[in-house]
């Protein structure tokens, strides 16, 4: 399989922000759990927590197939690597720390935490992407290098 | 049915409703997210068009949700309390943003993308779990503060 995504239209970006928020109203309504994916793949590390695994494990099922349904409702086209694989280890090892004991995450407070109003996640959703919108401005831009 | 067998459904296809969303909104595409990124570049909203029907559907849920003391599954409806803005908080929502740009990666684009076959994606989620375990052995072994659970 090679494709990733729908290709850019506004209606697919609204109708599938649109999805998102009715997955997490789901999820909160059905289990009273609030969507913070980073958290939800973090608690699959905690040993003592036999008894809240299997709704992480199977959210996370979800997220997986979710490209395979949707590969049945809209066109798919391939996705395009932004980055190198080194890039691709160090993005992925500083988003860990980031988002490490739910202090940080663009599901957790960039989407759940703006809908709640929360003062926290206003700080953390807000430095979180002027820090993004930086390091792209400045690999894109200031060091020239069109990755 | 019995509340063991709905909360994994429930899961699974809250889960499966995110990705399909993810999907659509063509944010499993690093490309798309760096794209929403690069206002010096070509931009492309999506990003932001996606966050923001996301945020206002979000909002529908937690209205339903203060109505009611407990979910579906009879269990109390768990939101995060904490509003306060800390100095660890803040590097850390600096560090994840600067791995977000770097890779056009989130925690939860990445495994969607996954479920397309992407290895980057695989790589990234890989070692965001090592980075995790890393993190937290340290704050195990050098931090005075108690380790609080993951909600």
């Amino acid at each position: 399989m090679t494709f990733a995504c729908a290709p850019f239209a506004p209606w697919n970006a609204v109708s599938g922000g649109a999805l998102i928020g009715l997955a997490t109203s789901l999820l909160l309504l059905a289990i009273g759990r609030a969507t913070n994916v980073s958290a939800i793949v973090e608690g699959l590390l905690d040993a003592d927590r036999v008894g809240g695994r299997s709704w992480r494990v199977a959210f996370i099922v979800g997220l997986l197939i979710g490209p395979s349904l949707a590969s049945l409702f809209v066109p798919m086209h391939a996705a395009m690597a932004s980055a190198t694989r080194l890039e691709v280890v160090i993005g992925g090892a500083l988003v860990g720390v980031g988002a490490h004991y739910a202090s940080g995450c663009t599901t957790g407070h960039g989407i759940y935490g703006l809908a709640r109003s929360s003062p926290r996640s206003f700080v953390a959703a807000s430095l979180c992407s002027l820090a993004a919108l930086l390091t792209v401005f400045v690999l894109r831009h200031a060091l020239g290098s069109a990755s | 049915m019995k509340s063991s067998i709905v909360a994994p459904l429930s899961a699974l296809a809250s889960g499966a409703i995110f990705g399909v969303g993810v999907t659509v909104a063509g944010l499993g595409d690093p490309s798309s997210i760096v794209g929403a990124l690069d206002v010096g570049g070509e931009w492309d909203p999506s990003l932001w068009l996606a966050t923001a029907a996301a945020i206002t559907f979000s909002a529908i849920g937690l209205v339903l949700a203060t109505h009611r003391p407990r979910a579906w599954i009879g269990t109390p409806i768990e939101l995060p309390r904490r509003r306060d803005v800390s100095a660890r908080l803040v590097v850390r929502s600096v560090v994840l943003g600067v791995g977000w740009g770097l890779t056009g990666f989130s925690p939860s684009s990445a495994l969607v993308a996954i479920g397309t076959g992407n290895l980057e994606a695989l790589l990234f989620t890989g070692a965001m779990l090592i980075a995790m375990l890393v993190a937290r052995t340290v704050d195990a072994r050098f931090s005075r503060t108690t380790i609080l659970p993951v909600s």
